[in-house]
């Protein structure tokens, strides 16, 4: 009985092991295509370089392809944080009769295909002349965005205590006052935690952008996919990882403010400690 | 002048305040979505209207498009390519998520448990579109798999994996992993410890204990994950276009390349059927799971009580 639950336990482990080399397998070899000296995809590589770096320097489009993908990453954020937040007080906080309908609206664009998205925007966009600019890309992004804001952010409005807010009104702070010293500094996790999950969303959006773009506001990941579709060397690898090392250190940058953000620090220490016991 | 100044005043009056205050608050969710969401969707939804000849758009209400769309078999191979790839890759990400995330939430160690978490969630950082480049190199006819299959004996000249549904299904099952991991964890480490343990108590074995525990358990994580990845997949455009080369045709890459020939009836009734096929496809996989899991319930008061 011990016996076959301990190789059971092996077999498990064996195969998630395999499980992770697959996850990791095309990081891995989008890593040693960028150090190979052949032109080609081919493997084994030929041998090992660092000349596709090197080269990185001169494709300016990729530079400026990555800034305009900031750009329009920061602008859907902070529209759809702004907005998101000030319709999920509306919503949660002062609930009226349809508040269930618009609250479904303003998440549906989760569940429509962003391809349809995406060319329902160009043909918008141009009938009011702002096609192939970031500003649409940004408009059209925020939509996209805004439900993240409005479950997350929604879902915090909706557990915290109302005592704080009638203590505040009580002692004769306005309703502005109580949201600014009140409410939002409580909603710091959700704000922080929806924006980044929106901005790692909005920098890797293909199919809202792609038929939108003109060639001056490519954005990277559009960049990567028109230059993927008509050519096959190694600066694609060189920008993949660039790019993946620039995810890495978003994440540990996202892991570090969360961890400094005073009062975070314990809630987190308490969703772990509870996993582990309950593991 | 004045007056209407007092007006004004009145209106923002307490009765009236609450209102106003709530509707201050709405106006820019409601801006934005009303004219770039719901104003885009409905232009682009007229087009499904228009008749589409010879490279012209013209305008008009007819049902042509729709009709086209539905009696022509080329469209349903269509569909049959999207819902196959849909399905091979929800079935494929299942059975090597259920293990994998079966192994997470068992770890003791919180080294080890930490490490595979991450693997698991580091490639949903990085792009989609570097991830499918990474496939295309792997499995490209000189890439790394071919190598490897030749090394191993099991092919002489390589298969041909890449601008076919197989690749595209192993670029997609790469993608969408993360997402049916995450559900199936979550209600595996929220079920209950102690129900584990009383079934060994009462003498049940392991793969008793599973079958009769675990499972059912944790069906609520599995419907879930399987309603993700598979509309996700029915809607996914990025990887069957770059690794299927335009040869491995679902929806939403035809839906693309209608766009770029301009024929916006066609893409538009396209994009109304996916749609309407992934709500009902959610709707669908929740009703199952509720189904499943009433009757299980049920037959076991019977069986035990």
């Amino acid at each position: 009985m011990v016996k076959s639950n301990r190789l059971t336990k092996l077999l498990l482990y064996i195969f998630a092991g395999v499980v992770a080399v697959y996850l990791l397998l095309p990081l891995l070899m989008i890593l040693l295509t960028s150090v190979g000296s052949g032109s080609a995809s081919k493997f084994p590589p030929e041998g090992l370089t660092l000349k596709w770096y090197a080269n990185l320097g001169e494709q300016t489009q990729f530079l400026v392809a990555f800034k305009n993908s900031l750009i329009a990453s920061t602008g859907a954020v902070l529209l759809a944080l702004i907005t998101g937040t000030l319709a999920a007080l509306a919503i949660v906080h002062h609930p009226f009769p349809g508040a269930g309908i618009l609250r479904a609206f303003f998440v549906s664009p989760m569940v429509m295909p962003k391809i349809t998205l995406g060319i329902a925007y160009l043909i918008l966009f141009s009938k009011m002349h702002i096609a192939g600019g970031l500003f649409a890309l940004i408009l059209g992004e925020a939509v996209i965005v805004l439900p993240f804001v409005l479950t997350l952010v929604g879902s915090a409005l909706a557990n915290l205590q109302p005592a704080h807010r009638e203590a505040a009104a009580d002692l004769g702070a306005g309703p502005l006052r109580i949201f600014f010293t009140i409410t939002l500094p409580q909603l710091r996790l959700s704000l922080l935690l929806s924006g980044s999950i929106a901005f790692v969303f909005t920098f890797d959006q293909v199919e809202a952008a792609l038929l939108l773009l003109r060639q001056d506001s490519y954005t990277l990941p559009i960049q990567l996919f028109l230059y993927m579709e008509k050519w096959q060397d190694p600066t694609i690898a060189v920008v993949s990882v660039v790019l993946i090392a620039f995810a890495l250190a978003l994440f540990m940058i996202i892991k570090l403010v969360l961890r400094s953000v005073p009062g975070l620090e314990s809630l987190f220490g308490g969703r772990k400690n509870k996993r582990r016991t309950g593991s | 002048m004045n007056r209407i100044a007092d007006r004004i005043v009145n209106l923002y009056s307490s009765k009236n305040r609450r209102w106003i205050t709530q509707l201050l608050l709405l106006l820019p969710a409601l801006a934005l979505m009303g004219i770039v969401y719901l104003g885009g969707l409905l232009i682009f939804g007229r087009y499904s209207f228009d008749i589409y000849e010879n490279g012209k758009l013209i305008r008009g209400w007819e049902w042509d498009a729709y009709r086209a769309f539905l009696s022509d078999p080329y469209y349903w191979k269509l569909i049959g390519t999207t819902f196959r790839v849909a399905f091979k890759v929800t079935l494929w990400s299942l059975l090597l998520a259920y293990p994998l995330a079966y192994c997470i939430a068992g770890l003791k160690k919180p080294g080890m448990k930490q490490l595979l978490l991450l693997l698991t969630f580091l490639p949903l950082l990085v792009s989609a579109v570097v991830r499918s480049y990474g496939w295309q190199l792997l499995l490209s006819k000189q890439g790394f798999m071919n190598w490897l299959f030749i090394r191993l004996g099991i092919t002489d000249e390589g298969f041909s994996m890449i601008y076919n549904e197989t690749g595209v299904v192993v670029a997609l099952v790469h993608i969408f992993l993360p997402f049916m991991v995450f559900p199936i964890l979550n209600v595996l480490s929220q079920s209950d410890v102690s129900l584990k343990a009383a079934a060994q108590d009462l003498g049940a074995g392991s793969w008793r204990t599973f079958l009769t525990i675990t499972l059912p358990l944790s069906a609520r994580g599995i419907a879930s994950g399987v309603q993700i990845v598979f509309t996700l997949c029915l809607t996914a455009f990025t990887t069957p276009q770059l690794i299927g080369g335009g040869r491995v045709m679902t929806l939403p890459v035809f839906i693309y390349q209608r766009t770029l020939d301009t024929n916006w009836p066609m893409a538009a009734v396209a994009s109304m059927f996916l749609l309407v096929s992934s709500i009902i496809v959610s709707l669908l996989v929740n009703k199952g799971a509720e189904l499943l899991m009433f009757r299980r319930s049920r037959k076991g008061g019977q069986a035990y009580g």
